[in-house]
């Protein structure tokens, strides 16, 4: 049961987490580990290292942009940030994510009485 | 980074991950492995264990995993399929042309320096075995299929295929020398084409640095003839026709070529050829020169036609 639970959870993350990503720094730039943290601890991300491939992705499309600062220990840090770019596509996928869970309530809910 | 305070399975991790990224453009590698070194060490210093910190950032496979697919879809895109169909094609057509003119031309056994010593200063024409003119034959279009197979490979495949079919290639020109050799040049460079063709490793950014290094080598090569021709004219060197057609013609190429116009790459490419059907229809002194430049033409005009950027989309 929970290794079903787990596999849909996977297959619905796939789609989202880029946004997760954007929503997130849309609050306010972040650097790779705390970005991971916050994913983790919302069950959004099955494996903290398989958002460094996509942060990278998300940055050649322009969606999101780094720069470097001063961290503990003296170390470089980097931090991400979303562009404006990144806004815009944030902003139709609120718009289509609330047309999609609207609508996919609706219809299990229809179906199965309040979803159950 | 101080890396020496690192745990045997911090080291083991990023090494295999490193390893999982062989054939990743190598910008794309060191950084993925630079982000998951900096995590573990920000995750250290929060005060996470070592083993935690792996545990939480999943096998190295899974973190790899989206750049090996996009790697194999690169390999797979239907620009790089056709590029690999076009020079597959090619290197079939080229193999064959060569093994068909060399079976033709009359000096290739006396330059193969093999076979019985009295043996080697005859011309083919005279006491050739027809077993042996078959057997060329068939290796000629042995080697051309070696060279075209790696067109219709897997992706990562092709890649170690095509650089040891290029490597065969070369070392086969090489033993051959300068009269047989000559015509294995074109399925060498087929293959070395196809060979980078296949190099997943390359990014877009180094192709087209490449690009660039191939547009100005060859603008050079085609454009330096002229000024020894513009000299001869003018010295009274050379006379008639000939001069002054060549030199129309390597300046349209040329400075075509160095604007990449469509056009001259094209016409690049067709001069190419004829110089070489030329060669090999009037058989002069002068065959291995107008061979070898129809083979600069060619291939200067078909890697021109196969990658440069196309100016209308760059505008």
């Amino acid at each position: 049961m929970l290794e079903q639970r787990e596999k849909i959870a996977t297959n619905i993350r796939k789609g989202v987490l880029e946004y997760c990503v954007l929503g997130s720094l849309a609050n306010d730039d972040k650097y790779g580990l705390e970005l991971a943290e916050e994913l983790t601890k919302r069950h959004l991300t099955a494996g903290e290292g398989s958002l460094y491939p996509l942060l990278a992705r998300m940055k050649t499309a322009g969606l999101v942009e780094t720069r470097w600062e001063e961290g503990g220990a003296g170390r470089k840090r980097k931090y991400y940030s979303i562009t404006e770019h990144g806004r815009v596509m944030l902003k139709e996928f609120r718009t289509v994510w609330a047309e999609i869970t609207t609508q996919v309530d609706e219809l299990l809910g229809g179906q199965h009485g309040q979803g159950y | 980074m101080a890396r020496g305070t690192k745990d045997q399975n911090v080291e083991d991790y990023l090494r295999s991950l490193y390893r999982l990224l062989r054939n990743v453009p190598v910008e794309a590698r060191h950084g993925l492995v630079e982000d998951i070194a900096e995590h573990i060490d920000e995750g250290r210093e929060r005060g996470r264990t070592e083993s935690e910190i792996i545990a939480a950032l999943g096998s190295p496979e899974s973190v790899a995993a989206p750049y090996l697919d996009e790697v194999l879809r690169e390999g797979n895109a239907p620009r790089m399929r056709r590029i690999r169909r076009i020079l597959g094609i090619v290197a079939l057509v080229t193999g064959l042309f060569a093994a068909i003119v060399s079976r033709s031309s009359d000096s290739t056994i006396v330059n193969m320096g093999f076979g019985p010593a009295d043996a080697q200063g005859l011309s083919i024409n005279y006491g050739y075995s027809d077993v042996f003119a078959a057997t060329q034959l068939l290796i000629f279009i042995a080697l051309a299929l070696m060279v075209a197979t790696s067109a219709v490979m897997k992706p990562v495949l092709a890649r170690k295929y095509s650089i040891a079919a290029a490597l065969i290639m070369t070392f086969v020109v090489l033993v051959c020398g300068t009269g047989l050799g000559m015509f294995f040049v074109p399925s060498m460079i087929t293959a070395w084409m196809l060979a980078g063709a296949n190099n997943l490793k390359l990014s877009q950014l180094s192709r087209t640095k490449r690009s660039h290094r191939i547009q100005i080598i060859g603008g050079i090569t085609m454009l330096l003839p002229v000024l020894l021709i513009i000299s001869g004219v003018i010295t009274g060197a050379v006379e008639g026709a000939g001069p002054y057609i060549y030199l129309v013609v390597a300046l349209i190429c040329g400075i075509g070529f160095l604007l990449n116009l469509r056009v001259a790459l094209w016409s690049t490419c067709l001069v190419g050829v004829a110089l070489s059907v030329l060669s090999i229809i009037d058989q002069g002194m002068l065959m291995a020169a107008f061979w070898l430049a129809g083979i600069a033409y060619f291939y200067f005009g078909l890697y021109g036609l196969l990658w440069f950027e196309k100016r209308a989309l760059v505008q």
